[in-house]
Parts: structure tokens; C-alpha cells; sequence
């Protein structure tokens, strides 16, 4: 029995000695929003992979997605309080915490994937950002940015914002408020729930997300026509967030590295998604789907509800009015030499001749 | 110790402690707590908040009270109760007749509900009593109630399906129509086993109607058939067609049920205040009992999950061979085995992610095919013995006398039915394949 | 220790008959979507989550009352074959590894999630946008009454392995 123990006392001095060594790899787990079939899992997967090889193996990221440990919802408020060091998600979802959160998402008839990049890295966006999370014990890091949204997919072919009166709706964020104020019925079903009661008819219309990552739901075998564009988001823009304690413990040299594969994993998003967007509607095409634009007299018209909505939100959450003036103020800036260097947009040859120049 | 000793330490010691004859749930929750001590550390700990709260705030799961008072409204309506007389009647000189017509109700009755708490519930109530009664055997009546009460798992609506579909990004339509026929196929082999053996191997265990009551004429029989099938057809009618109508969504089918059940006790006379409320007590005790075990098994299997339990089961596998049929029939033979001790979501969440990409991408297997092999497997983790939720589910509301070992002993022949039906599946890709090649033509 | 037995039973069925009610609000608010939608073709805001969060609190609020009604089922096939007193301290030992540790932590860490949600007045991000602090404040509460009736069904354990039977 002595023996026993001296030995057992032994081994566990052992491990412990070996766990001290082992003390300089910093072992991360980072929980997701999105189950593994959704690209954006991949997106996390090489955010991992190059923290580690930058690293040289010192920060080794684990990648759980939605579910595994706690369900997407639940990804803030588990960070936040520790669960897991880091979670990767679209702040949209954060909403009900504070509207702020919402503008480092996407806004109706924003900023697009190239301009949030901008906003973000070389203009106030990140500090904003930080300001935002902080209250909430988080360090916010750039997390990518996959494009704008398809649209609507409908039974019928719709260019009027009118015809989709009495018709039901799925939609979620400030596109379902904003829709629900111009007489539309709005029914925020749950992504699971879409495809059965778009089929069924419990819906008549249903929008998901951009055409990479909505062509795998297969809203194509029901509806053939989609409105567009999706003004609703013009642009899908990401973040991870690290517990700040977590972030606090790591050496200077690593924080970098985190931040470095940030900068990288925001344009590897932006790059692999809107190649793979083009090719999502390239087979849209083929299977017969038609996407119908809507009229200039309907855009202008959701446009000013967008913004008579935004005001009044504005108005109740004083972060968030500072966040939308510091992207309103970006946007007129950028817009004059927008505009100036407009014109000249990469079309077919034959397209440009035949007076296809702008965006 | 490393997690993934802990991981594999906490598989273990979950097979000594569920015979302790502890709440389920709590037991789950219990182990969750001390290994999360013990490998997770402090962080731990929130995750039961967070669990519990993704478990309150899932609509998808509303239908589980609704489907339970539908089914304490048919109880007590008197309507199964005259089903089950009929059938008896009708069915009399039939060995295992009652059992049959139990397989039967559970088929038509997996196409109305996405879960499988509700059937069994709903069975263990009306058919359950009725069986023994007669003489029926408790393995048997067990048996057929658990493994048809499964069927609502598989045959679509399903829940599992819809969280499937959604895990690896594949249509959710597609997974139902390559789901109906492994479904029938299961129903079928139940039948026919029952039949063969109540009629020549075990004739006790089914005993058809003794002589001396076989009064009835066909005329009558066939009367009585039709008057007891109309309440039943229309409550179908109310939840599936209120589906394929487009009326309601399958939580709100559920919902349609119940006023159907109500106005059918409404008719019989049955419908008073002490009805109501006994129904409302019945309902949220079921209820309880069933999302108590939901939040236990969900911490436990995160916190397994958050140990590395996923990975120490990839590493087993690839250590083994690379022939791709050794390499799928392991990965069968993984869910199997977990099937026995973790819940459906929990081998859904740990194997589907990672044998997916290596059975479509690296072996070649059709993915709607690979994803219904699984799903088949899946099933069947409902049922195996030590912990299947049709088990617990049919012990909660089992008559007197009905004890775990009973149930224990009737699945036996099921699940190995179950078997049979995967390897026909595997052996036969037509069954799953060719509906949905024929619905979505390209 | 009678009386205390006692006075957690009687909460808890008091607690589990008032919480049936829901299953009846629960049925009406989803039928009464359907109607809305169907027949007045306007469909609610709020019965979607009207629906999951009356689902919720019901079977929350029911924990205690299923436990005093012996309703949350273990696996017996061992358990049933011991002698009584056996069986008294099996379930106190359980109690202690098991039990004790789950609701603890339960109310705690849910404590802590309503305290949060509490802080910042948080509301869902649905378009109805109702609070939920409210409704996650039924978390800590239901957990507590859980832990209540452990206690109760301890004492009883006790009582049990000195030969008396209490109800
Ligand atoms: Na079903
Ligand atoms: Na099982």
C-alpha cells in the first residue's frame, strides 16, 4: 500500500511538472454560431489554422461549432463569462443587448464588404468597436466579410415593394421591423423551420443569407424567382471576441498574432465568398432561377422608411446613433471619390460597349 | 490527467452510475458538474445556464406538452379505448392481433409528430393497458410499444431530420422523402416478426380471442371498424393534413391535435373540469420528466464534447484500416455503441461533423444515402438499452407492474430488427435512394 | 423534519397546479395563431414567442412537483431489488454526489445569467423585441424549488432507512 501511494505521489508530480512545461502552449476553445455545414465554419477552421502556425504552435484554437458545447444564441453570453475563450458570430445577433451591435453587422442600405473593411481598419470602426464590446468584459476582432445578401426568394416574380402586402415573410434583424412598417407580415421563424413551412405555404416568402451560403437550403426546389437586391444587408460582417481576461493573460507577441490573423481571415472571407457568391448564381441560373429587381420608386421608397426607422432607434440608444453618425460621416467622405473614380468598372468587353460603366 | 483520459473516464463511470436508480437527468447533470470540476474548470459551470436557456427558447420542442395533452385528451376520451376493443374484436382470431394494430397506430402516428416522446407517451397510455389486459405479454407490449413509438423519429415529420439537414447544410426536403421508406421498411419488419412470433413461437405472448367470445358477424365487425375509425382518421387528419395543407407548422399541428382530441371527448361526453385538470397535471409532469433528462444529457454532453471526447473517437477510427466498407462499418458501429449512452443530439453534434466529410468526400458515398444510413443508426439509439429515451419514456407512464426489466427484455428483438433494417439498407441503396430520385428529378 | 416535509411538499403541489394552467394558455396562444394567420390572413408578432416562452416556465416550474410526484425516472432494475433501508441510503448517498451538486450549480449559474440580463435590460432581437429578464429571472427561481424538494424527498430517504415511511 505504501508503495502504492509513493508511486501514485510520484506520477502526480510528474504530470504536474509536465503540465508546467506544457504552461507556455496556451490551449484556446473558440465556440460559433454556425453549424459545420455553414461555409462560415471554415472560416473560423483557417482563422485557427493560421493563429497556430503563426504562433509557431504557442496558441493552439479548438473550433467547436453551434451546439457542441452551447447553442448559437448563447455564444456571447458564454465568452463572455468564460465557457470558452473566444466566439466567432455575426454581432446582429446581439441586438437585444444593444442596437449597437447591429451596425457592426450590416445596416440597410449601408456600406458594402470593401467599405466596412475600410471603415473598420483605417477608419473609427474598430475602436467603436472595442468601446461597444468592452462593456461587456470582450475584445472584439475582425472576423471576415462575406458580401451582400440575395434577397427574397418568392413564388412570383416582384419588383414592387406593394406586392408583397398580405403576403407572410421571413425575415429577421431591422429588415423584419422595417418591412413590418411598410404593411408587409413578417414571421421570424428559425433557420431549421424555413425550408418545411416555405414549402408548405405557412410562407410566402423567405430570405436566408448571401447566395454562397443560402444555395445549400435548396429554397430553389420551391420558389424560382428571387427580389433583389438585398438592400436589407449589403454586407454580411463578422467578429470573433475574446474574453478579456483570457486576452489579458496572453504575452504581447500573441495578442498580435490574434490580431494579424484577424486583418488576414476578414479578406480571406471577402475574397473566397464573393468568388463562390458569383458561382452560387451562376447555378441559381441554371436551375432556372430568375431574380427580378426592384423598381427604382420601391428602393427609394424602403429607403426612407430605413431611415425614419434608423432615427427613431437612434434616439433610444445613444452608442448606437455614435456609430451610424461615424459610418455616415465615412460614407460622404468616401462617396465624393467614389465618385469620381466611378466609370470605369470591370464588365465584358461587349457589355462596357454597349454602356454597362457603373456598379 | 490529460481530458481526453477524463473524457473516456466519464463514459465509464456514466454506465456504473445510471444503475444507480437516481432522476436520469440529474444523474447526467451531476456527472457533468464533477468532471467539469475535474478537466473543464471554472467555465464550466455556466454552460448549464446556457443549456437550459438554448432548451427554453427552442420552438421546435413546444410541440412535446402539445403532442403529451393530445395524447391525455385521447386517454381519457374514450376513443383509443374503443379503438382498441374493436381492433380486438375484428382481429380476434389473429394471434398478436392487438400488437399488430399498436405497430399500425404508431406508423400512421410517426407521420403526425417530429419527436418520439409524444407516441410512446401517447401508446404507453392507450395501448399499454389495453394489451395487458387481454393477456398480452409485457416484453412484447413493451416492444412493440417503444420500437413503433421510434418510427416518429424516422418517418417525417422529424426533428432529428430537420437538425440533420441543418448540421451538414443539406435540404431538409430531401432527407424526408429518402426517410419514408427506411421508415415503412422498419414498420413492416415489426409486423411481420410480431405476427410470426405470436403465431408460432411464442403463441402465449399474444393470445387471440378465446372462442366462446367470437360472436360478432362480419357485418357488425365491419361496422364497428368503421365507427371506430372515424375519430382517429379525423384527428389525423387535423395534424398531417393541417402539414401537407400548409395550415400550420408541425409545433402548430400539434396544437390543431389537441383541439381535435378535446372535441372528440367533447362528443363521448367525457369533456368536464376534473378531466381538464387531471389531463393539465398528467401533461406537465411528462413534460418535466422528459426536459429534465433534456438538460442533463445536454451538459453532460457538452462538457464530454468540451473534454475532446470527439476527437479520442476519430483517432480509434482511423487507426484501424482504410477499405472504405471497414471504414463505414465502424463508423456504424461507433453510433451503435454510443447510441446505448449518449442522446441522439449528442452523437448527431460529435460523428456526423467529422464522418461526413470523410465517407462523401475521401470514401465517395452518395451524401443523402450516407446521411440516412446515419439517421437509420440513429434511431436506434432510442432504443438501445442502458439509455434510450423510448425506454424512460414508456417506464414513465407504463402501468403497474410494468418494470425497466420488462422493457429491457422486449427491445431485444427490435433492436436486432433494426439491424437487419440497416444492413437491408446498406445492401438495398434503392430503399432510400430511389423516392427521393423519383420526387426531385433533375 | 415531519413538518418540513411537510411544508416543501405543499408548495411544490401548490406551485405544480397553478403551472398546469400554462399548458391550457399554451394551447390557446398557438391555435389562436393559426386562426390569425389563416383565417384573418394577419399572423402575430408575438405568438412565436409567446409559444416557447409559456413552454418554458411550464416545465421550469414543474420540476419540483414532478420530484414530489416521483415522476423523473432512474434506471431501477438494480435499485428495485434492494431492501428498503438499502434503498434509503442509496438515495441519500445520490443525493449527495448528484443532486446537491446539479441544483447548486443550476441556481447559481443561472443567477448569475438573470443578474446579467437584468443589468443591461435586455431584450430579445426578435421583431416583437420583448424584455427577457423576466423570463430568465424563472430560472434560478425554478432551480430553488427543485433544490426544495430534493430536501423534502431526502428527509423522507432518512426516515425511510429507520424503518418509517412518511408521505
Ligand atoms: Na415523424
Ligand atoms: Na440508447
Amino acid at each position: 500500500m505504501k508503495r502504492f501511494l509513493k508511486t501514485l505521489l510520484i506520477a502526480l508530480f510528474v504530470i504536474f511538472m509536465f503540465n508546467q512545461v506544457y504552461a507556455k502552449t496556451y490551449r484556446w476553445k473558440l465556440i460559433t454560431t454556425w453549424p459545420t455545414g455553414i461555409p462560415w465554419h471554415e472560416t473560423v477552421l483557417h482563422f485557427a489554422k493560421t493563429v497556430e502556425e503563426l504562433s509557431n504552435g504557442e496558441l493552439k484554437i479548438k473550433v467547436f461549432p453551434a451546439g457542441s458545447i452551447v447553442p448559437a444564441f448563447q455564444v456571447f453570453d458564454a465568452v463572455r463569462n468564460g465557457v470558452a475563450e473566444m466566439g466567432h458570430d455575426w454581432p446582429g445577433y446581439w441586438k437585444g443587448k444593444d442596437q449597437a451591435f447591429v451596425a457592426f453587422a450590416s445596416v440597410p442600405f449601408g456600406m458594402n464588404n470593401i467599405e466596412y473593411s475600410i471603415w473598420l481598419m483605417a477608419g473609427d470602426g474598430m475602436k467603436l468597436a472595442k468601446e461597444l464590446y468592452g462593456k461587456y468584459g470582450l475584445v472584439p476582432l475582425l472576423g471576415g466579410n462575406s458580401g451582400q445578401e440575395m434577397g427574397f426568394f418568392t413564388k412570383k416574380p416582384i419588383t414592387e415593394v406593394s406586392q408583397l402586402k398580405g403576403m407572410k415573410v421571413r425575415t429577421v434583424g431591422w429588415a423584419a421591423d422595417i418591412l413590418k412598417n411598410m404593411g408587409v407580415s413578417v414571421t421570424p421563424l428559425p433557420g431549421g423551420e424555413i425550408y418545411l413551412a416555405f414549402e408548405r405555404g405557412v410562407l410566402d416568402s423567405a430570405e436566408f443569407s448571401t447566395p454562397f451560403i443560402t444555395y445549400p437550403m435548396g429554397f430553389q426546389e420551391i420558389a424560382k424567382n428571387v427580389m433583389v437586391p438585398g438592400w436589407h444587408q449589403t454586407a454580411v460582417q463578422l467578429m470573433f471576441e475574446v474574453n478579456k481576461r483570457a486576452y489579458d493573460k496572453l504575452p504581447d507577441h500573441l495578442k498580435k498574432v490574434l490580431e494579424v490573423a484577424s486583418r488576414e481571415t476578414q479578406l480571406w472571407d471577402l475574397a473566397r465568398s464573393e468568388y463562390n457568391n458569383a458561382k452560387a448564381i451562376e447555378k441559381y441560373l441554371k436551375e432556372g432561377v430568375k431574380f427580378n429587381k426592384l423598381s427604382d420608386e420601391s428602393l427609394n421608397e424602403l429607403r426612407k422608411t430605413t431611415k425614419a426607422y434608423l432615427d427613431n432607434l437612434r434616439k433610444q440608444s445613444p452608442f448606437l446613433d455614435k456609430v451610424l453618425k461615424s459610418q455616415e460621416d465615412f460614407i460622404a467622405e468616401y462617396s465624393k471619390w467614389k465618385d469620381l473614380r466611378s466609370g470605369v468598372s470591370a464588365y465584358p468587353y461587349q457589355e462596357y460597349i454597349n454602356g454597362k460603366h457603373y456598379e | 490527467m490529460s481530458p481526453e483520459f477524463l473524457s473516456v473516464a466519464m463514459f465509464v463511470v456514466l454506465l456504473i452510475a445510471v444503475f444507480l436508480g437516481h432522476p436520469l437527468g440529474i444523474t447526467l447533470g451531476g456527472l457533468g458538474i464533477i468532471f467539469g470540476i475535474l478537466g473543464y474548470g471554472p467555465g464550466a459551470f455556466f454552460i448549464l445556464a446556457n443549456k437550459t436557456y438554448g432548451l427554453m427558447t427552442n420552438y421546435v420542442l413546444v410541440a412535446i406538452p402539445l403532442f403529451i395533452l393530445m395524447a391525455q385528451f385521447l386517454d381519457k376520451s374514450g376513443v383509443a379505448e374503443e379503438l382498441y376493443e374493436t381492433m380486438y374484436i375484428v382481429l380476434g382470431p389473429v394471434k398478436g392481433g392487438l400488437a399488430l394494430a399498436t405497430v399500425v397506430v404508431c406508423t400512421v402516428f410517426a407521420a403526425t409528430t417530429g419527436i418520439i416522446g409524444a407516441s410512446v407517451v401517447a401508446m404507453g397510455l392507450l395501448a399499454a393497458p389495453s394489451m395487458l389486459k387481454k393477456g398480452y405479454s409485457k416484453e412484447l407490449t413493451a416492444g412493440v410499444i417503444t420500437a413503433g413509438g421510434t418510427l416518429g423519429i424516422l418517418i417525417p415529420p422529424s426533428i432529428m431530420l430537420v437538425v440533420y439537414g441543418g448540421l451538414i447544410g443539406m435540404s431538409v426536403g430531401k432527407l424526408f422523402m429518402a426517410a419514408f421508406m427506411p421508415g415503412l421498411l422498419l414498420s413492416t419488419l415489426y409486423l411481420i416478426y410480431t405476427w410470426v412470433y405470436c403465431t408460432f413461437i411464442n403463441p402465449e405472448a399474444g393470445p387471440p380471442i378465446p372462442e366462446k367470445e367470437r360472436v360478432h358477424t362480419t357485418g357488425q365487425k365491419l361496422l364497428m371498424t368503421l365507427k371506430s375509425m372515424v375519430p382517429p382518421l379525423f384527428l389525423i387528419f387535423a395534424v398531417l393534413g393541417s402539414i401537407a395543407g400548409g395550415i400550420a407548422t408541425p409545433t402548430e399541428a400539434a396544437g390543431l391535435g389537441c383541439i381535435g382530441a378535446l372535441v372528440l371527448a367533447a362528443l363521448n361526453k367525457r369533456l368536464d373540469l376534473k378531466m381538464l385538470k387531471e389531463a393539465g397535471y398528467s401533461t406537465l409532469k411528462i413534460t418535466c420528466m422528459v426536459m429534465l433528462i433534456f438538460v442533463g444529457a445536454n451538459f453532460y454532453t457538452s462538457i464530454f464534447m468540451g473534454l475532446g471526447g470527439g476527437d479520442v473517437f476519430t483517432s480509434i477510427l482511423f487507426s484501424i484500416s482504410s477499405n472504405k466498407w471497414v471504414i463505414l462499418g465502424i463508423m456504424m458501429f461507433i453510433i451503435f455503441i454510443l447510441g446505448m449512452f449518449v442522446d441522439w443530439l449528442g452523437i448527431l453534434l460529435l460523428c456526423v461533423p467529422i464522418f461526413t466529410p470523410i465517407a462523401v468526400d475521401q470514401l465517395k458515398f452518395d451524401p443523402l444515402w450516407f446521411a440516412m444510413i446515419v439517421s437509420v443508426n440513429l434511431q436506434m439509439s432510442f432504443l438501445t438499452p442502458p439509455f434510450g429515451y423510448a425506454l424512460f419514456y414508456l417506464k414513465g407512464v407504463a402501468p403497474e407492474g410494468m418494470t425497466m426489466g420488462h422493457i429491457y427484455r422486449g427491445i431485444i428483438p427490435f433492436v436486432i430488427l433494426q439491424l437487419i433494417g440497416l444492413a437491408l439498407c446498406l445492401i438495398f441503396p434503392e430503399i432510400i435512394t430511389w423516392l427521393p430520385s423519383v420526387v426531385f428529378k433533375q | 423534519m415531519r413538518k418540513i416535509v411537510k411544508f416543501i411538499d405543499a408548495i411544490n403541489e401548490v406551485i405544480g397546479k397553478i403551472t398546469s394552467i400554462l399548458v391550457f394558455v399554451l394551447l390557446f396562444v398557438v391555435v389562436f395563431e393559426v386562426v390569425r394567420r389563416k383565417v384573418f390572413n394577419s399572423p402575430t408578432m408575438w405568438a412565436f414567442e409567446l409559444s416557447y416562452m409559456l413552454y418554458a416556465v411550464m416545465f421550469l416550474m414543474g420540476f419540483g412537483y414532478t420530484l414530489k410526484h416521483k415522476m423523473h425516472i432512474g434506471i431501477d432494475v438494480i435499485y428495485s431489488r434492494l431492501s428498503k433501508k438499502t434503498q434509503g441510503i442509496l438515495e441519500l448517498i445520490t443525493f449527495v454526489i448528484f443532486f446537491l451538486p446539479f441544483t447548486l450549480v443550476a441556481i447559481k449559474s443561472t443567477w448569475t445569467f438573470m443578474l446579467q440580463s437584468w443589468q443591461g435590460l435586455e431584450h430579445s432581437q426578435s421583431p416583437w423585441a420583448p424584455p427577457v429578464y423576466p423570463f430568465k429571472t424563472f430560472m434560478p427561481i425554478a432551480f430553488f424549488f427543485l433544490l426544495l424538494q430534493g430536501i423534502s424527498e431526502a428527509i423522507k430517504s432518512f426516515y425511510k432507512i429507520k424503518g418509517e415511511e412518511i408521505e
